[in-house]
This record gives C-alpha cells, structure tokens and sequence, in this order.
C-alpha cells in the first residue's frame, strides 16, 4: 500500500484495497457470516430500553389544560335571546353571588389540587431515572450471558472445522502414494 | 462621534467549544472597526468577563452615533434559543448570520426528545431570519448549501478562523501523560467530540471490536469529550461492556492540557461520525501528525481534502477497522499522511481566515 513520497498516497485506491481486504477475509472466513449484522443487533437491542419517550405531547396537554383552569364568576355570561332576559340573569346570579362563588372557590381548591398531581406524574415519568432498573439489569446479564453462549457455539464450531480439516490432511498424508 | 457596534451574540460559549473559540478570535478583530463584545444567553462563569450576559446588551452595548440602526450584530448560529431568537429579531441593527450548522434531530429523538425538538426549532429559526440578513457566512461550503436549503440567498464561505495547533503549545497534562505512557499499551486510536449519537460512536465501538478481536487484539480506542446525554452515554457505555472490549476507554469531559496527551499519544484519529458542518478535531490530529481515518459525510471531506482516508458513509465497521488497522501499521500510508496534513493545514492559518471574515464584514460599513 506503500506510495511514491512525491505524490503521497491514492487515496482512492487506499479505500479500494481496503474493500478488497473486508472482501478477501469475509471469502476466507476470518470473518465470520453476518458479523456486521450481529454487531448492529447487540446495539439495537442496548439501545431498545434506554430510550426516552417523548413527553411534549404531555407537556402540551398540561399547557392546555392551565388555559382552562381559572373559575370566575365573571365568566358565566347572561346575554339571552329573550326581551328582559338578561336582567333578569343578572338579577339571578346578584342573588346567588355567594352560592356561585362557594362552588367556584371549592373547583378552584380542586382544579389547583388536581394541577399538582398531574405536575407531579409528569416530573416522575420525565424523570431519566425513572426506569425500572432492576429489570434493566436482568435484561442486560441475559443478553450478556447470551452474547457468552453465542461465542463459545461459534468458537466450537470452528474448533470442530479445524479438527475436520486436520483429520482431512492426515488422511491424505496417510495415503500411500500411487 | 460614538464608533460603530460590532457585537457577536451566541446562544451558550463554553471554553474549548469550536463556536465561542471562533468568537473570541473575531473580536480583535471586529474592534478594528469599531466596538465589539460577545454576548451570549448562557456561559460557562469561567468566561464571565469575557462573555456579556445577553439580557444585558443593551445596558453593556449602548447604541453608536448613527443609532442601532447603523450597527452590526453577529449572530452565531449553532443551536436553537427561543430568548435569543426573539432578542434578534427585536433588534435593529444590521443582522450578519454565521452558520455553524445545526445538527438534523433524527438521532437525538429516541434519547432526548426535548433536544430534538430544540434542534428543529433552531432550524425552523434560523430560516425564519432569513428575511432579516444582510449577509450569511457560512464556514463550509457544506453549511453554506444547508443554509441555501432553508432559503438564504448570496450566502458567502468564510473560513472558520481556528487555530488547530494551538493545542500543539500546550503543556500535556503530566497524570494523563504518565497515565497514556505507563498503562496504555499498543497502538492508540483517538476519537475527539462530543458523545453524541450523529458522531456514530456504537460504529466506532464496532469497528473497534472487528479491529481487536480478528486484526489486532493489543489496539487501543480512547473516546475524549463530553456525554450531553445520559440515555445515550449509558447505551455506548453499556455496549463497550457487552463487546467485551477494555481496551476501549471513554474519558468524558477532559481539560486542553489532558486533550494534548491524548494528541500526542494517538497513532491514529478515526471518526465514524455522520453528521459535521466543519469538525475541528481532524484538523488537530493533523497538527500533532495523527493520520485521520473519516467517513465521507457533511462537511469532512471539504475539511481533510486529500489530507486523510475518507472512508464511504456506507462502509460498515469492517472497513473503518480495515481502515484503523492501515492507518496503523502501514509506514508509508502515515508518512505521506502526514506529509499532506502539513499542507492542509496552512489553508487554516486563524489570522488569514479572520481577514476574510473581515473583508466580508467591511462590505457593509
């Protein structure tokens, strides 16, 4: 791979080469079958549960739900279609002005309540180290234990072919010649 | 007569960062044409002084002669921030983009949904700037497409103005040194960046497994930067565990006196990363003599030219390991590496490319 000083190395023919080495060890069996594939799922499958959810569509309800969460008594119209109508509903909620407002006060106390909880599960489940670390880890020694089982298969297995190969070449040494 | 303001906002500045190194060099410079500070929404306290709060700019900044009007800001952009996008666009002075780039968000969803959705937004408001700019300068031709992309016009390449060998002036740090030289044995592989998904660190843990276990088991993969996100960091962590790989050290955050250890032990920089609008480390493995080993995506290939073994963005973990491996041991491969990256290397002299900064900039005044 060594080039001439003066014009230092082709590069293009550098990355050449080296795609003939991956082909050349794949075809001789250095490389064993779908070990590229083997190391993308050991990834994939690390990754799987460490991901993070997406919680803005939480976040987005909370915002929404804030816009809602003001009682006032001010807000309860009295427009009505009716000739005297809404005198009359105006005359309505000055006598029940104290019952409204009881009631509103008791939502407000409720709604604020009900506010926190919500804000409280949010932060819980937002939390990074809200994960069931426990089953994390079971998962992980599994895996681990697998990935342990799949190479001593896979090392055996070439052990066996070289056992093959040798028996193969002493039986032909063996052989007396013609 | 007041001067003219030629102030530099950015969203965080933190020493080391590629960005904030950037905008501590164009202020000499901008203050040859008249005042210049940086100013930025968030900053590391060690750079109090010399970054301005943001919420103070008009307190530390106060308008020149001709009114804001006849002043320019500078606006780095290389992430999303609601607070700064607002203050810039309610602002009156001439508006000069430098783009960085902003990363795509597609990696970062499955691990921080909420970075990625501030990385949309930095997009969404970058391109929303547009109408507002009098000049983008973007620092890779790479950049300079990606802003065309999202509607900017006459965009300009400027250098980036970095100094890659300053890290070659400095002192190694002695416990890393001593660490790197007593304990790390074989052949040393540098990975320099952030611990972050679009720099592809699972493919270089890949390789590195093919490199170790069929090509060369005495090789050594070191990982120095920082990790943004833990979700992230553990899996990579995890991964190195599951490969079964202890040559592989992730070190996290270190300081410029500890990175320059790294540099000068490294035999080989390798990057598998996906993703970069210019990439400053290739350029500082090149200042130590470091062949570089790189995949052929965003800004990379423009950055090395011929100066490093760019790899295809579809070549898998056995070619970057067949590609560490040459890297490695093969002399004449590094000598005429080497011989290239002297040469690469004085296209990015900091004071060259601030006066192109500067020339660009003076069109305006």
């Amino acid at each position: 791979m060594t080039e001439e000083p003066e014009t230092g190395p082709d590069l293009d023919g550098v990355v050449a080469r080296l795609r003939d080495r991956v082909a050349e060890r794949r075809r001789s069996g250095t490389y064993p079958p779908g070990l590229e594939e083997a190391l993308e799922d050991h990834f994939r499958r690390v990754v799987a549960h460490r991901a993070s959810p997406d919680f803005t569509g939480l976040r987005a309800r909370l915002a929404a739900l804030d816009g809602h969460s003001r009682f006032d008594a001010a807000l309860i119209h009295s427009q009505s279609q009716r000739p005297g109508g809404e005198a009359l509903h105006r005359a309505v909620s000055k006598v029940v002005a104290r019952q409204t407002q009881g009631v509103l006060d008791q939502v407000q106390r409720y709604a604020d309540a009900v506010r926190e909880v919500l804000e409280g599960v949010a932060a819980a489940v937002e939390d990074p180290v809200h994960v069931h670390a426990d089953l994390v880890e079971q998962l992980d020694a599994v895996l681990e234990r697998l990935t342990t089982a799949q190479r001593r298969a896979t090392a055996a297995e070439a052990a066996l072919s070289e056992l093959a190969a040798r028996v193969e070449r002493l039986e032909a040494s063996s052989e007396p010649a013609p | 007569m007041s001067p003219r303001r030629f102030h530099q906002v950015l969203v965080s500045a933190s020493p080391g960062d590629a960005v904030t190194n950037e905008a501590l060099a164009l202020r000499p410079v901008l203050r040859r044409l008249g005042e210049s500070e940086i100013f930025a929404r968030y900053y590391d306290p060690s750079l109090a002084g010399e970054v301005l709060p943001l919420d103070e700019y008009d307190r530390r900044a106060p308008a020149g002669a001709g009114g804001a009007s006849d002043d320019v800001l500078v606006l780095h952009g290389s992430i999303g921030e609601p607070a700064v996008a607002s203050f810039v666009a309610g602002r009156p002075e001439r508006l000069v983009l430098r783009y960085h780039n902003i990363s795509p968000s597609g990696p970062f969803v499955p691990y921080d949904p909420a970075f990625a959705a501030l990385l949309d937004q930095g997009r969404a408001e970058i391109a929303a700037l547009a109408p507002r700019v009098v000049l983008a300068l973007a620092d890779s031709t790479f950049n300079g497409t990606d802003l065309e992309a999202m509607g900017y016009g006459g965009v300009r390449v400027s250098p980036l103005v970095v100094d890659p060998s300053a890290l070659c002036g400095l002192e190694p740090d002695p416990a890393t040194a001593h660490h790197l030289a007593t304990t790390v044995r074989g052949p040393v592989l540098l990975f320099v960046g952030q611990l972050l998904p679009h720099k592809r660190p699972d493919l270089l843990l890949q390789a590195f497994h093919v490199l170790a276990t069929y090509l060369d088991p005495e090789a050594q993969l070191i990982l120095v930067g920082p990790a943004r996100l833990p979700g992230y960091r553990d899996a990579v962590q995890h991964l190195v565990h599951e490969l079964s790989l202890p040559n592989a050290w992730i070190t996290g955050a270190v300081t410029p006196e500890a990175l320059a250890a790294f540099y000068r032990r490294a035999d080989v920089f390798v990057t598998a990363s996906e993703h970069e609008g210019f990439c400053v480390p290739v350029l500082e493995a090149m200042a130590f003599e470091v062949p570089v080993v790189a995949r052929a995506a965003g800004a990379v290939p423009e950055t090395v030219a011929d100066a490093a073994v760019v790899l295809p963005v579809d070549g898998g973990p056995l070619l970057l390991a067949e590609a560490m491996r040459a890297a490695v041991h093969d002399e004449g491969l590094r000598v005429g590496l080497a011989a290239r990256s002297r040469a690469r290397l004085s296209h990015f002299d900091p004071a060259r490319s601030a006066e192109t900064f500067l020339g660009h900039l003076a069109e305006l005044v």
